[in-house]
């Protein structure tokens, strides 16, 4: 696509110059000369226009002939024939319209003032014509470097995405290994509970597999997602895993990035839960808030465990996610006491 | 079987699952008897203290203790097979000491095969050294978070921040915090090397302090300083330890 023809502001600024040196010209003219300026604008006017867009064409050829790979020998002979032809063609057109406008009779003849000037006026048009050509290498290299800066982005948004993929494939690999600990313990002494944790044990993992792989989910499947997780994890505890849900049915509709809540409940478990010898309940809160979702998982901790000093890797890939995601717009609270770890999600709401 | 000697038997675990598990693959070895079961690290600490075992089967990932900081605050020496479901550096550390563990999930023959040496290893009095390899593990966790004290059977965890000072007396250490003292087995100078030194600092041949309890400094003689907390216990300061705190207020 040309650069000037295809846009309808350039191409009006592009004609508005040269209607303006037009106009400069021949009013320069009509004051030395006493001639009538209006009708040498009618008569002069069109053909500018004419030259002007004739020019335009030079583009084609910069684009075939690429400034980079054109030895100069070659290049420059193509441009002065074209420049040539183009003026010549422009001349030529000009000579019969000039005798057409004469033929009213309007003022002095017009083609008289012109006739002793026609070789500068021929060399001139060449000129502009291999002027308009350089700016059309111009023109080509800047949206040449535009395009690689475009290219760039693109290229690292792609990056962006590709780590954001890899950042929601992560579920503890001790989960699985404990899991199927627990399943080969099961097989004899209760199969029949065996087999229905390795249905959910598939399920579970078919399910994060297929979320992963969208860039939103409605929360209802994260949520579907977490109870099959925390069944699994109720067979290994057994008692001592309890879990408290408190969703708003409004809030299962709600589009969430995949993956944001289960490595929260996960992050439950394994540093709350886990380390109590007792257990305790995990309590698991979904809220809308006016065009906002709250989200918030609160679990006991164990008091004589230091904090650790690095926040999970798990949570630490939400937060990231989530602020590549919502810009600025997600907030991560994060209440960390001697007895309770409680965490705060709060998300707009995308409408669709 | 040439060897009739009966291994007595802890495994610990804090799943049951896992508990039943090792129950049913140990239910075919006669020469095995399990003589307690524990679901966390208290209990497998009292129970070896009880039971002085022959052989432990030890998950590392438990409540309150883990499986390395049980063998740190035992007296008996039982031999030991670490259960685990994934644990980089805990495999690296059996490694390096030629520990035998098992990997969660793992086979009946899995289990089998490290009873077996186990026992070959009995008789040849080639024992594996677990407190080696525990105070090893610690290390790997550096700066120390927190002090396990043992108390006859009660184990005392004592926060790391929650240390006032730490005094040398002879083979032990006397740890100050919260306005009690625990006495621990423990050289003074692991110690130094294991606390975070941006907090802890041993200021005198004796002691080390912990710097965020300190009120004031005053000159005592030429080359000596006390520190005065601020409970006003005053506590001896060498020029070095001086020198030392210096660099960090």
């Amino acid at each position: 696509m040309h650069p000037i023809l295809s846009n309808k502001r350039y191409l009006f600024l592009y004609l508005t110059i040269w209607i303006f040196i037009c106009l400069l010209i021949d009013s320069a003219y009509a004051v030395s000369h006493r001639t009538q300026l209006l009708v040498s604008l009618l008569s002069d006017v069109p053909l500018y226009l004419l030259y002007g867009l004739i020019c335009l064409s030079s583009y084609y050829i910069c684009r075939f002939f690429p400034l980079r790979t054109t030895k100069w020998y070659i290049l420059l002979p193509i441009l002065i024939v074209a420049a040539f032809i183009a003026s010549g063609v422009t001349l030529l057109l000009g000579d019969n319209w000039i005798q057409f406008i004469d033929s009213f009779n309007l003022s002095t003849s017009i083609i008289k003032i012109y006739e002793p000037w026609v070789l500068g006026i021929y060399g001139i048009l060449i000129l502009v014509f291999l002027l308009i050509s350089a700016i059309h290498y111009v023109i080509i290299a800047f949206e040449q470097s535009k395009e690689i800066e475009r290219r760039t982005l693109e290229l690292q948004l792609l990056a962006q995405d590709a780590e954001l993929r890899a950042l929601r494939a992560q579920i503890d690999p001790h989960f699985l290994f404990n899991s199927l600990n627990s399943i080969s313990a099961l097989t004899t002494v209760d199969p029949e509970k065996a087999r229905s944790m390795t249905i959910l044990l598939g399920d579970f993992f078919r399910k994060s597999l297929n979320l992963s792989a969208q860039k939103y989910i409605l929360l209802k499947d994260e949520l579907d997602l977490i109870s099959d997780f925390l069944t699994i994890e109720q067979i290994r505890f057994g008692l001592r895993l309890k879990v408290k849900l408190n969703i708003e049915d409004i809030c299962k509709k709600v589009m969430v990035p995949p993956l944001i809540l289960q490595p929260l409940v996960e992050n439950a478990v394994r540093h709350g839960i886990a380390h109590l010898i007792e257990g305790g309940t995990i309590e698991i809160n979904c809220r809308k808030l006016g065009n906002r979702l709250s989200i918030e998982v609160k679990n006991p901790v164990e008091p004589e465990r230091p904090k650790s000093k690095s926040t999970g890797l798990g949570l630490k890939n939400v937060q990231l996610r989530l602020s590549t995601l919502y810009a600025n717009e997600a907030h991560v609270e994060i209440e960390s006491t001697n007895s309770f770890f409680h965490i705060k999600i709060n998300l707009p709401i995308f409408e669709g | 079987m040439k060897n009739k000697h009966t291994l007595r038997t802890i495994i610990v675990d804090d799943e049951e699952p896992a508990l039943a598990l090792l129950r049913e693959f140990l239910s075919t070895h006669e020469e095995v008897e399990i003589v307690a079961e524990c679901r966390n690290g208290y209990e497998a600490v009292k129970a070896i203290g009880d039971y002085k075992p022959d052989l432990v089967i030890l998950d590392i990932q438990m409540p309150k203790l883990n499986g390395f900081e049980v063998l740190e605050l035992i007296d008996h020496q039982p031999a030991v097979i670490f259960a685990t479901a994934h644990d980089q550096y805990a495999i690296k550390a059996f490694e390096i000491h030629a520990m035998d563990y098992l990997l969660k999930p793992f086979s009946k023959h899995r289990l089998d095969e490290a009873i077996e040496e186990l026992i070959e290893n009995l008789d040849k009095k080639k024992r594996i050294k677990v407190h080696e390899l525990a105070s090893d593990a610690r290390m790997k966790l550096l700066p120390l978070e927190r002090i396990l004290v043992k108390d006859g059977p009660a184990v005392h965890i004592i926060p790391a921040e929650k240390v006032d000072f730490i005094k040398a007396e002879d083979d032990y250490i006397s740890i100050r915090t919260e306005g009690k003292s625990y006495l621990k087995k423990a050289r003074i100078y692991s110690l130094e090397k294991e606390l975070d030194g941006k907090t802890f600092v041993r200021i005198h041949r004796s002691y080390i302090l912990n710097i965020e309890r300190i009120a004031k400094i005053e000159l005592y003689s030429k080359d000596s300083r006390i520190a005065i907390l601020k409970d006003g216990t005053k506590l001896p300061v060498s020029r070095a330890g001086y020198e030392k705190l210096k660099k960090l207020l």
